[in-house]
């Protein structure tokens, strides 16, 4: 059990703790030194109510009896104010190292590479920023309580031996054996508990199957099959779930017990004491108070033992992933892009890997600028990673791609990322209005400009149409918009920002035949001015470009004008006529 | 409200009243015997100690050591009985909830997002959990201990108990005040974490698109807003707890002094003893610790009673279909399904226009349009997932909405787009719809394609992994209509996969479609050549019309559209 402060993550969580402490000192101070008052306080009660029954009940004393009663209620009243304060601040801590962390974490990871997110479910990332930042969050909250009981502790120790020694060691010995009880109690239950909660891990794997495949289990008329799968699941959890509740039922009656066992020593050995005059009469109540004062210490103590191996594993969980170094950042001495560049890009030798696959193979072509290129490959070749590694979202290992001269490595992100636009396959919008979702990044957009985008990606019309235009929150949790209608609003995105270079990764692919004509149309011209790389393998689209590249295993197989490849090149040509057939069945 | 929340949970799980009224007498005993604690203290500090009688104490010190056994005892079995109590009810909501929930209709998962559903029965069950496991023995406890305490403070001096008591009034108006802003803060809290966490799965999951156009300032300001508010909600329920906290103990103080006062007086009159004053100063602690103990778990029963309210929101919806109709229709009738003057919406625009074919036994049936046409949604109709807004579905000339739900799964087989498997061997998904009776190599042997397994390791004992994951979409696929096969419906439905699927791998898959399809009346969504012309008739879709329903070769010579769809292809052969 104490073998967790020993280990080396309990080194790291605890600098980390000392981190969040830094950042709220004030609070903390204000909380611990509160929670010290009231040990102080609370051990001054018992002490006056002794003084109560000696000094003024045994010797008729009235007056002695108000003045100690006085007394008795203004300690009570600003034990009480104690208690507030440290609570309040011990919270406002806890709460603001646990919102700290969320805001580290959140913006952690918007720095860190594609190839990161990639690798890491989004669940994961979900984990660490709500649930084991909350875990961490508890040993601040619980720390100054503990602190403040352990010192409370110390002091009860100290006044119990002072009235009497005896006693106050039968009473202190009794100390360790009740942590032990409560260590062990903890250890176990920490085995216990984690079969349950693997128990409820199966149960959501579980539900998670049969919801999903809810079509299916309906389609077979199997809700019955679907519900016995899940009831199993369900009494799993029932079962390992009183295997901890008779833990429970072992341990915690102890606890509850322990100060009337102690109280029941205090009385055969405090009888023994008081009846023969060693103590008097006010020490043997008084005595029988502390005891029960004993109590939250102990639990408390048992409590704070128990949730910290839990902590220290969130922290450290949630300490690796802002360890993670970021990828792909700025280099040391930048460039600029040549502001009269025109927006050629070159790929030189590039090679990239992905995980243990070789995507590119010294990849090398070059388009000039303000061309129009489609980029085909048959499914798995690559086209869509070369979208994504001109605005250097994934790292080439080796080799060098240039805009304009300037290799991107030696741009500025910001620079460079703002001058390549990437209109992805998948079009992802967010929970704001439609018009945040186009002009994302670009915060100086006028109205204008942004329809005048929408217009492009005919997404102005409908977007027109809904309860609130271009203010109507769409996403998620907003308006639902149709699959080709997200796409729209993805290529206007894409558009807006009138980039050096534009790459649209199979953008159309869910919009209907008639309006991707008008949209090609309306392109046309929009692209004039800038690079185009239309990753994409639907012949009107590639027939709208000047050029295509064709790539194969990893290189260019070929690079020229369509209708001379689909000649020339029986790769090519083969590959063409399956999309073709495919897409003419749809 | 939150008390109709209480007894409507209550009455959901009837099987629980005996043993809560059981484990609600056990905690009582419990409590009764720990007020036998200070009454004897009581005695021993005035019979003994004040009448210096050692063996009195040692008398009194033996009950003692008779009551803390007997305490330990019945405390464990409290404990056990209450939490067996929880145990029991959290399974059976859980297990009422998701049968529940299968019973719902397609239309509610079509509108509900599997995560959220899921979601309702884990997650949002923790903190029904949580209480069932600790909360509510500790609230019971508490609340009996508080009633028994004042029985015991009245037991020992009636004058003096009101005296104890009389500030209590002052609390009760604190507790109500602190409730009213407990209640609000803690749905603020609520409110804001779901902001945050909601937050929080946006920038992860758009953390790509949030990449490549820079936007990460944006993004990070508008989380630090929402996690801003979210911690001033926290705050504000903590300060609420700080603030009434104090209360308790200024009330529990000022109960004390007053009680001692007076009790010095009476000692003096000498109408009461020194070990009874002890005995209620103990008693008046049994009193205030469970109050504590209650505010403790204040926001734990309030998050429980949510947790109820979301359970209940699912089991209000009620399925419509599946209760609707109990015809059985006679299937020796030729035509198998008829669609007469058929509309259907999803809501907004109608997604089938005045649609009108009949389907007769036996049939190969291919859909083919444009996305967006409305093919799926005729498959939905023929699966009866939905019904028909104007018009009617026939099945053997028998209205779908007079026939039952069950007759309908027992003879219609269907295949969706994305093919599901459920994690296990491919055997135990062939085998799904009739586990028992399925003789699977026999079956699979008899229309040719056992050897097709081969290519696994593990032959029809391959695991498939979750939701198939460990095997191809094209195979996925092909056990997915092998299933609908081995159900043996009069008829099936099959979604074609759109994926772009490795073309060489897929031929075999081809080739055994056709073949399994034409052991029964088949209606196949088709997006591949080869199955379109493998089909007898051809039902052309056009935005939401039927604009064609003949053979390829009558469709290619008269029906504009088909013609349009086919000479793509007939381009490039």
């Amino acid at each position: 059990m104490f073998k967790v402060f020993r280990t080396p993550e309990f080194k790291k969580a605890l600098s980390f703790y000392f981190e969040g402490i830094k950042e709220n000192k004030k609070h903390f101070y204000i909380s611990i030194s509160s929670a010290v008052l009231w040990c102080f306080l609370v051990v001054l009660h018992p002490y006056i109510i002794k003084r109560v029954v000696d000094d003024g009940i045994l010797t008729g004393n009235a007056r002695i009896i108000v003045i100690l009663l006085s007394s008795l209620i203004i300690i009570g009243y600003t034990r009480a104010i104690s208690i507030g304060t440290r609570r309040y601040f011990g919270m406002s801590v806890s709460y603001s190292v646990e919102a700290g962390i969320r805001n580290n974490i959140f913006s952690h990871m918007q720095r860190l590479a594609f190839q990161y997110h990639d690798k890491v479910p989004t669940g994961e990332l979900m984990a660490r920023a709500s649930s084991d930042a909350s875990q961490v969050r508890l040993a601040y909250a619980i720390a100054p309580l503990a602190s403040a009981n352990l010192f409370l502790l110390f002091i009860l120790s100290i006044t119990l031996l002072s009235i009497s020694l005896p006693l106050g060691s039968v009473v202190l010995l009794s100390i360790p054996g009740v942590l032990w009880v409560g260590a062990k109690f903890a250890e176990k239950a920490m085995v216990v508990s984690l079969r349950v909660k693997e128990a409820e891990a199966t149960m959501t794997t579980e539900v998670e199957e049969q919801l999903g495949g809810i079509r299916v289990v309906k389609a077979f008329g199997n809700e019955n099959f679907a519900s016995d799968k899940v009831d199993s699941a369900i009494d799993n959890i029932y079962e390992k779930s009183l295997n901890y509740l008779n833990l429970r039922t072992k341990f915690v009656p102890i606890f509850e017990l322990i100060p009337m066992i102690i109280t029941l020593f205090v009385l055969v050995l405090g009888g023994y004491l008081s009846v023969n005059e060693f103590i008097s009469l006010g020490d043997f109540i008084a005595f029988n108070q502390y005891v029960f004062l004993l109590m939250w210490p102990l639990r408390i103590t048992a409590w704070f033992l128990s949730e910290i191996p839990g902590s220290i594993s969130a922290a450290n969980r949630i300490l690796e992933l802002l360890n993670e170094k970021p990828g792909i950042v700025n280099k040391k001495n930048l460039q600029k892009l040549p502001i009269d560049g025109n927006g050629t890009v070159k790929f030189d030798k590039v090679n990239f890997q992905y995980g243990n696959e070789k995507i590119f193979n010294d990849l090398s072509f070059s388009v000039e600028g303000k061309k129009t290129v489609a980029v085909v490959g048959s499914t798995g070749s690559g086209k869509s990673t070369l979208g994504y590694l001109i605005p250097r979202l994934y790292q080439i290992d080796s080799g060098k791609i240039e805009i304009d001269g300037v290799d991107i490595n030696n741009l500025d992100l910001s620079e460079l990322r703002n001058s390549v636009s990437l209109a992805f396959q998948e079009s992802f919008l967010f929970s704001n209005t439609a018009k945040e979702n186009i002009a994302i990044g670009l915060k100086d957009a006028t109205q204008e400009e942004i329809e005048n985008a929408a217009n492009v990606a005919r997404a102005h019309e409908f977007i027109a149409e809904l309860p609130e235009a271009y203010e109507t929150t769409v996403g998620e949790r907003g308006y639902g918009l149709s699959g080709g209608q997200r796409q729209r609003v993805a290529l206007a995105r894409a558009i807006l920002r009138n980039p050096r270079i534009l790459i649209l990764d199979d953008a159309l692919s869910a919009v209907d035949a008639s309006t991707e004509e008008e949209i090609r149309n309306e392109l046309n011209s929009a692209m004039k001015d800038m690079t185009t790389l239309i990753i994409t393998n639907r012949v009107p689209t590639i027939e709208l470009c000047d050029e295509v590249i064709f790539i194969e295993n990893g290189k260019v197989k070929a690079q020229g004008k369509h209708e001379d490849m689909i000649k020339n090149d029986e790769a090519y040509m083969n590959l063409f006529l399956e999309e073709e057939r495919l897409k003419s069945t749809k | 409200m939150k008390e109709r929340i209480f007894i409507r949970s209550y009455k959901l799980v009837p099987e629980i009243r005996n043993p809560l009224i059981r484990s609600s007498l056990i905690v009582l005993l419990g409590t009764g015997l720990r007020m036998v604690g200070p009454w004897l203290i009581s005695k021993g500090v005035d019979e003994g100690v004040v009448k210096s009688d050692y063996s009195y104490v040692l008398q009194i010190s033996f009950f003692y050591l008779i009551t803390v056994v007997a305490l330990y005892f019945v405390t464990s079995r409290a404990i056990l009985a209450i939490g067996l109590v929880g145990e029991t009810y959290v399974r059976q909501i859980r297990e009422k909830l998701f049968r529940h929930l299968t019973s719902l209709d397609i239309n509610y998962f079509e509108k509900n997002k599997t995560g959220v559903l899921v979601a309702r029965l884990t997650s949002d069950m923790q903190s029904l959990n949580e209480f069932a496991r600790e909360g509510a023995s500790s609230v019971l406890t508490s609340i009996l201990t508080i009633f028994a305490a004042t029985i015991a403070v009245f037991f020992v001096d009636f004058q003096l108990s009101v005296v104890a008591f009389i500030i209590l009034p002052l609390l009760g108006v604190a507790t109500r005040i602190f409730r009213k802003h407990a209640d609000t803060a803690y749905w603020a809290v609520r409110e804001w974490i779901g902001q945050v966490l909601s937050s929080l799965q946006e920038g992860i999951s758009g953390v790509r698109i949030i990449q490549a156009y820079g936007d990460e300032s944006t993004q990070i300001d508008r989380f630090e807003d929402v996690n801003q508010s979210h911690l001033d909600a926290n705050l504000k329920s903590a300060k609420n707890i700080a603030i009434y906290f104090p209360f308790i103990e200024i009330t529990r103080v000022t109960s004390i002094a007053t009680v001692i006062w007076f009790g010095a007086q009476r000692i003096f009159e000498g109408t009461l003893s020194i070990g009874e004053l002890v005995a209620l100063l103990f008693y008046l602690n049994y009193f205030f610790d469970p109050l504590i103990q209650l505010s403790f778990n204040y926001d734990l029963l309030r998050s429980a009673g949510s947790s109820m309210k979301k359970v209940f929101s699912i089991l209000d919806e009620k399925p419509f279909l599946s209760e609707k109709g109990d015809s059985i229709p006679s299937i020796n009738n030729e035509k198998i399904i008829e669609f007469k003057n058929v509309d259907f919406s999803y809501g907004r625009d109608l997604v089938l226009k005045d649609i009108n074919f009949v389907i007769n036994k036996g049939e190969k049936i291919a859909i083919v349009g444009e996305t967006g046409a409305g093919k799926s949604t005729i498959a939905k109709l023929i699966l009866r997932f939905y019904l028909a807004n104007e018009g009617k579905v026939e099945f053997f000339e028998t209205d779908a909405s007079e026939v039952s739900q069950q007759w309908v799964r027992d003879n219609v087989a269907y295949v969706p787009q994305e093919s599901f498997l459920f994690r296990g061997t491919i055997r135990e998904n062939l085998i799904y719809s009739d586990p028992e009776n399925i003789n699977l190599e026999d079956e699979l042997a008899s229309i040719g394609v056992l050897s097709w397994f081969d290519r696994y390791e593990n032959k029809l004992d391959q695991e498939v992994g979750e939701r198939g994951g460990n095997i191809s979409a094209g195979e996925r696929q092909f056990v997915a209509l092998l299933r609908a096969v081995l159900a043996k419906r009069q008829i099936i439905v099959f979604d074609e996969a759109t994926a772009n699927l490795d073309i060489e791998s897929e031929s075999s898959i081809l080739e055994a479609t056709d073949q399994l399809l034409s052991f029964q009346t088949s209606i196949v969504i088709a997006h591949r050549l080869e199955t379109i012309l493998n089909a007898e008739k051809i039902m052309v879709m056009e935005e939401g019309e039927l604009v064609g329903f003949d053979s390829h070769d009558n469709l290619v010579k008269n029906n504009p559209t088909y013609k349009e769809l086919f000479s793509a292809w007939n381009l490039v052969n």
